[in-house]
Order: structure tokens, then sequence, then C-alpha cells
């Protein structure tokens, strides 16, 4: 220590050498994962003694909130103290490794399953004010709508979890949830953490029931009033503590509650023990009909062990599956036709000590789409086999020593792209890079080098880390939705006028602009119309435009003051059938006469990319040049065809449902490659 | 489009596309990251990759329709096919080379933006430098 510091940092030196900065993974130093911490260490000292007030999350098995540390009295050098301190955590951390080779040997420790218990009911309180879904979002929320719906907190937490867990939890709602948690309590046995389910009839017989008419669950918490449970409730609106599980639903009639112990999926199982659902994914089964080819079938396993059934060979290829259980494919989806994952080196062991190593070779998954809603659960039947729950247990057991392997390969080059819009050009440029691709089912993971998604929802950026590269910034919605825009030019390069001057901003490419949802603004539209109408006779072609669809949609083109008196003000028959509220969102000077190309002379739009790289500690962006995309009839413009959009917009949706399939790009090159 | 605009005789269009429109293009892209680097969210690691759609007036003007935030990258046709990889792979080396080792500054910045670019990307802003282009 060094002698310079005060006693406290000094002693926050001692806490933050002794250890590495390990992740949730509990007392394996060789991870090497190094996610910063969430909280800093706060110390505060009472006569003597040190208070832990504040604990890092990461190293809350190393010392507990509220933990008294013996600084010392005069008698006993300070140094000393922290010493013992220190080996006495250092103890305490090979006790939880030892739980470590327990688990890898099929047994978990009380100590360690206790722990687990503790980080699963904290780990929910980090969700502590998520919305349940979109209505209850803040307006002003900075950060990516990340909605959690009362199933969707639990899932939420245990994937967060998930390598502690040892399992990957399947994306159905409560009532798989409750299918895999078999162990019935009574009310009085409850334990902070463990799951109560809501079994109740829906209101309205427009929803759909759900299976053993599982509708809610919370996590019981006991606190002050012993009822206390932490959940989402619909009507609540977010995240929260409730000081009681009984509650009156709006949308639905109690039957009875289902108190189920935690300890299965402490124990590392989470598999149906419901006769009635299996709950298993296409992986599985995919993997089953393999056979004796596949890399999963491991022939030197002895057949015997575990009690298999030696006439389904099925049975066989289940056991051997050394992968993370994944999550259903949206049936919809055709699941048989698999992309191929490649997961590196992973030397996976099964827990009946038969290696498959998997080195080097791509291994076919089906894959999700990535969904953050809970959908009610979708039954896939299985056609043979009865599924043992014990035997598939054992096999996902085993499935921690490859999540384990993956969480051995260093976070900051791993990464994350969703299976959506152009992510093979992306896996194409991270892989030859030498970064590993994480498994599609990881979409809830926040130990990730770089994600690329689509939308900024698939984001938590409350887990967001600093460096973590993550597409998209959490609020682009300033300049990526035409009012959001059309307000940021103004404010900043409006600022020197004032009054109905403001609406102009004044560079030419940013066409005159009204918003309608601005009165000021209606005014001033109605206003340049009359002076168009005044000076031409006939008024000026408009275009409306809702501020954040996209490829199209919702947009008009018109003229004359009736459609735009309509258009700005809604039309009131009196009959509620016809009557058309005013439109949200803005309207254009339409461009009548654009440049035209091709010999017949069509419309086209120019697509361009702006790539912000980086924008802390400053701004750095870059732009690259696209492509034309053009209509397909001829350009014109007339009274009559302004609402046909196969003239007017040039959004490849729209051109790409004209009969004419034939329509062109053009790359548009700068003037250095040409 | 150049080339294209020239077959058909265009040649005084062909230029215009060459000198003029980049340059409007560019500009707008300014105009808009100045108004927006207020109100984005700054962290290290954010980044997007924008598609911004443009028209062209017959008065060889520029007019910004909207910004995307999710660009479509499928390979559609050939045009695509040749245009779009070239477009994330450069982004991507271009999101790597940017980070610093160090997370509060910018790292070498100069270095790597001294190499030529990936794809055809070309530097617009450059905060660090206080450099934007068109100024």
């Amino acid at each position: 220590m060094n002698d310079e510091k005060s006693p406290i940092s000094a002693m926050l030196d001692t806490y933050s050498n002794s250890g590495d900065n390990s992740s949730s993974s509990i007392g394996d130093s060789s991870s090497s994962s190094s996610s910063t911490s969430k909280n800093g260490v706060e110390v505060i000292i009472t006569c003597g003694t040190c208070q832990i007030d504040v604990v890092e999350e990461e190293t809350s098995f190393f010392v507990k909130k509220g933990e008294m540390l013996v600084i010392g009295n005069e008698n006993v050098n300070l140094q000393d103290s922290f010493k013992k301190f220190r080996n006495q955590k250092l103890k305490e951390r090979q006790i939880l490794k030892q739980c470590k080779v327990e688990i890898s040997q099929g047994k978990r420790s009380d100590i360690y399953k206790n722990a687990l218990r503790q980080k699963f009911i904290d780990g929910c309180k980090k969700y502590l004010g998520v919305p349940y879904a979109e209505r209850f979002k803040a307006p002003e929320a900075e950060i990516a709508p990340l909605y959690l719906d009362c199933c969707g907190l639990v899932r939420q937490v245990v994937q967060d979890l998930q390598e502690d867990f040892g399992f990957v939890i399947g994306k159905w709602n409560q009532c798989y949830q409750m299918d895999t948690l078999p162990i019935k309590l009574e009310r009085h046995q409850l334990k902070p953490g463990d799951l109560i389910f809501y079994e109740g009839i829906y209101n309205s017989n427009r929803s759909k029931p759900q299976k053993h008419n599982n509708v809610h669950v919370e996590v019981y918490l006991g606190g002050e009033t012993g009822d206390g449970t932490i959940g989402s409730r619909y009507h609540k609106g977010c995240v929260s503590i409730f000081p009681s599980f009984e509650f009156k639903s709006t949308t639905w009639d109690l039957v009875q509650y289902h108190f189920r112990s935690l300890d299965s999926w402490l124990d590392g199982a989470c598999v149906s023990c419901c006769d009635e659902h299996p709950w298993l994914s296409d992986s599985l089964s995919i993997m089953a009909a393999a056979g004796k080819r596949s890399i999963f079938n491991d022939d030197d396993e002895d057949v015997s062990a575990g009690g298999l059934d030696e006439d389904t060979n099925e049975s066989n290829a289940e056991e051997n599956c050394n992968v993370p259980a994944v999550d259903d494919v949206n049936p919809a989806v055709d699941s048989i036709n698999t992309d191929p994952v490649s997961i590196g080196n992973i030397d996976a062991t099964s827990a009946d000590n038969a290696n498959v190593s998997i080195s080097g070779q791509s291994i076919e998954l089906s894959t999700p789409s990535s969904r953050l809603s809970s959908s009610p659960a979708r039954m896939k039947p299985r056609a043979s086999n009865k599924i043992n729950a014990s035997k598939v247990r054992r096999s996902v057991s085993t499935s921690l020593d490859s999540i384990d392997s993956l969480a051995k390969i260093n976070p900051p080059h791993t990464y994350y792209v969703s299976k959506s819009n152009g992510w093979k050009l992306v896996k194409e440029a991270m892989d030859k890079r030498g970064w590993q691709q994480l498994p599609f089912e990881y979409q809830f993971s926040s130990r990730f080098g770089l994600k690329w998604v689509e939308r900024r929802s698939q984001i938590d950026y409350r887990a967001h880390t600093p460096g973590q590269l993550v597409n998209h910034i959490p609020n682009n919605d300033f300049i990526t939705t035409k009012l959001g825009l059309l307000n940021a030019l103004r404010d900043t390069f409006c600022k020197q006028s004032s009054g109905a001057a403001n609406l102009h901003v004044h560079a030419p490419w940013v066409p005159e602009s009204y918003r309608l949802d601005v009165s000021s603004d209606v005014s001033a539209l109605l206003a340049a119309e009359c002076k168009l109408v005044d000076e031409n006779g006939k008024g000026g072609v408009w275009i409306y435009k809702p501020s954040c669809n996209n490829r199209g949609r919702g947009i008009k083109v018109f003229a004359g003051k009736d459609m735009l008196d309509e258009i700005c003000n809604g039309k009131n028959t009196g009959n509620p059938e016809t009557t058309i509220a005013p439109l949200k969102g803005l309207v254009q000077r339409y461009i009548e006469q654009p440049m035209l190309i091709g010999a017949e002379g069509y419309k086209f739009d120019l697509r361009c990319y702006l790539l912000v790289a980086r924008n802390d500690p400053s701004y750095l962006a870059f732009y690259h040049p696209g492509y034309c995309r053009m209509t397909l009839k001829p350009y014109s413009c007339t009274l009559d065809n302004l609402h046909d959009t196969t003239i007017h917009l040039t959004n490849a949706s729209i051109q790409k449902k004209d009969p004419l399939v034939s329509w062109t790009y053009i790359i548009h090159h700068t003037s250095s490659v040409l | 489009m150049a080339v294209l605009l020239e077959q058909q005789g265009n040649v005084e269009g062909a230029n215009l596309l060459r000198n003029h429109i980049d340059d409007q293009i560019m500009k707008c892209m300014v105009d808009v990251l100045t108004s927006a680097v207020s109100k984005l969210s700054r962290k290290h690691g954010y980044f997007d990759l924008l598609g911004f759609d443009f028209m062209i007036s017959n008065a060889n003007e520029v007019v910004l329709l909207e910004v995307n935030t999710n660009p479509a990258l499928s390979l559609d046709n050939q045009c695509l096919a040749n245009l779009l990889p070239g477009v994330v792979d450069g982004a991507l080396q271009l999101i790597l080379d940017s980070q610093g080792p160090d997370r509060t500054t910018d790292g070498d910045l100069d270095g790597f933006l001294s190499h030529s670019l990936p794809s055809s990307y070309q530097l617009i802003y450059n905060e660090a430098k206080g450099w934007k282009y068109g100024n």
C-alpha cells in the first residue's frame, strides 16, 4: 500500500488489486472479461470500522453491502487488519471457486445457490422503472425503450445471469416459466427470489387463454409486509416493488396462486416438467434427426449411462448436444434452413465425459427471430418420443461449459448482429477482422464488443458500458424523424430570426416545411397557399409526410385548398364514421419539377450514407455515395395523378410493387472515382 | 450516374453531378450534424450508419427528404451488390480505427485519417480539429 494515500484509498487499492475485476462469473480468475463496475465503492468510516455501503455488482461475492470492516483500533496495525480482511476474502473466493468445480461435476453448493438467488433478486431490481409497454414510456426518456412485461422481467434477469445459471432461458412466457419450475411451495415456504404464478381467466373473451390459464408472474421479495414482490403489472405501467403479491387485475380474474421454488433454476435446470408441453426448441429436434453423422452425436458415449432408451436413436442425439439450449424459432419462419454460426474453438465437455470438439467447424443452429415481446407460447407438437425430463436436464446442464467457453473469449472482440437487414455484410466484415460472432440467441446479452441491430429498442442502453460499440445512438430520432430533423435544423439555423420567419431554414436543401402540430406553422401554411393562389390562380402542390413512418407509408401528394384544409384541420362531418382527424406530421412544398433522368424522364432520388463513426469525446463523421432509385413510370405532375405513388414516390418498397419489375438502380459515384 | 448522363449527351449534367451535387450533399450533412451535435447523446461506443435521401430539383439543387436510421442493406440487384459490401465493410473499418485505446481521447485520429479511407468514404466532420467540410 502506498503510504502517501489516505487509509481509505489504500484500502480501496488493496480491494481492487487483490482480485481480478471479474465478471458475474463467480470466482473464476481466468475469465478475461473486463466489464467496468457499475457502481463505485463508497466507504463510510464510523468509529474505527468501515462500513461498505455500495458494492460493485461484480464483487458482490467478495464483499456484501452493509458489511462491517474492522480497520483497527489503536493496538492493531492498519495494514495487518487489511491483510486479514483480504485473506479472509480470498478464502471465500476459494470456496466459490470450489463451487464452480462442483457445478461442472453436476452439483451445486448451497453457498452458490444462495448467492445466485440474491443475484437474481438484485438483477430484478436493476429494472425498476422500466415501462411495461410502449404506451408507458415517458416521451422524454433518453434511453432506448426497453419494455418488460411480467414474464419479460423474469426472462431478462435470467438471461443477464445466464452464465451463473448455466442455461439459456427460452423465450416463451410465464407458462413456460412455470412448467420449468416443478417444485411447488406452500405460501409460508416462499423465500425471496421464488416465483409466484397467477392462474386467472381473462375478462375479455378476445384474449386467447393461456396454457394452464397462467396469466401473470411476479418475484417474491417478502420485505416488510412479508408479502412483497417485484414485478411488472399492466396497470401500474412499469417494473415496481409491490407491498403485496395480491392485487386486483383489470384484465383477468384470479383463480389461484401457484408458488414455485427458484431452486430448479438455481440447480442449473430449466426444462419442462409438464407432460403436456415439452417446450423444446427446433434445434434440438434437428439435432435429433441428424443421426449418426451429426457432430452432435458422439459415438463414444456409453449408451447406458443415464438410462437411455435403446429403441430411440433420437434420445441419443439429444443427450449429446453440447450447445446451449436455444430459443424456439418463429414457426412462421423456415426453421430447417439455417445459416451456420461458427463458434470457433470450443471444447465442450459433457457430464458423461464424452469430448466433442467443435473447433473450426460451423455448427448449424436454427436461429430465432429477435423479438423482445412475450407472445403467448406456441406449442410445437413432438410427434415421436415422450421426453424424459431428467435425461434432457442432464444435457442442458452440460451446456454450461460451452457457454463458459464463449464467455472466456475476450468480450471486446465478440460481436452480436441481429439476423436481419444486411447482417451477412456485417458478419463478413467482422469475421475477416478476427472477431467472434455471438450466437443469435444472445440478443439480450449486454456482454459484447460490438452490437449491430436494426432498432434502438434492441439495445439495452442502461447496461451499456463505455467502449462497447453499438449501432445506434439512442436518441437519434432528433434527426431521423422528419419533425425532429426539421426542429433541429430550425433551432440551429433560425436563431437570429423570430416569429414567423423562424419557420424557414435558410439553406437550399431544406424545402419549405410546416409542422402540423404547431398552430403558428399551420397558419403560415394556409397563408402561403393563399399567396400562391393569388400569384398563379391555382395554388401550390404539397406533400404531406407523417413524422416517423418509412418506406413511403402515409405520404400524400395533394393540391387544392380543400385538401389542405382537411389535412390541417380535419373534416368534421358530424358523423363519427366519416369524420377525419387532422393529421400529424409535416407538409412541405412539393417539388413539381425535379431533375429527371433517362430518355423518357423518370423521377429519382439519391440515397447516400452518413457514418457517425464516433461522437465521444468528439464527433467523427464520413460521407459515402450511394445510389439512385428511379420510378418505373415516366414523370409528370398533373392534378389527376397526384395520388399515383408509382409516379411520385421513389421508395423501393413502392416501386417494387409495380408490375413492371425491372427497376434500375444506378450507382452514384463521387467525382474522384469517376 | 454521371456516366449515364454523359451517354445521353448530357455532358454538362455529368460535370454538374461531379462537382456540385456531392458538394451540396456533404454540406447538407454537415448542417444536419451541426444541428444534432448538441442534442445527440454522446458516449464512447455509439455509432450510426444513416441513410440520407435527397432529390434534385430542376434548378440543380439538392433537397433533403429524410434521414433513415436503418438504411436498407439487402443486395437486391447487381448495383447494390457492388456498392453495399463496401459501405458496411468500410464503415466498420472506420468505426474500429477511430476508437482510441484510451477512451477519453481520440486516439491516433491523425494517423489513420492520413491514410486513404476505405471504399469511397470521405471525412466531412472532425470535431477534434474543429474541421467541417465546406468551411
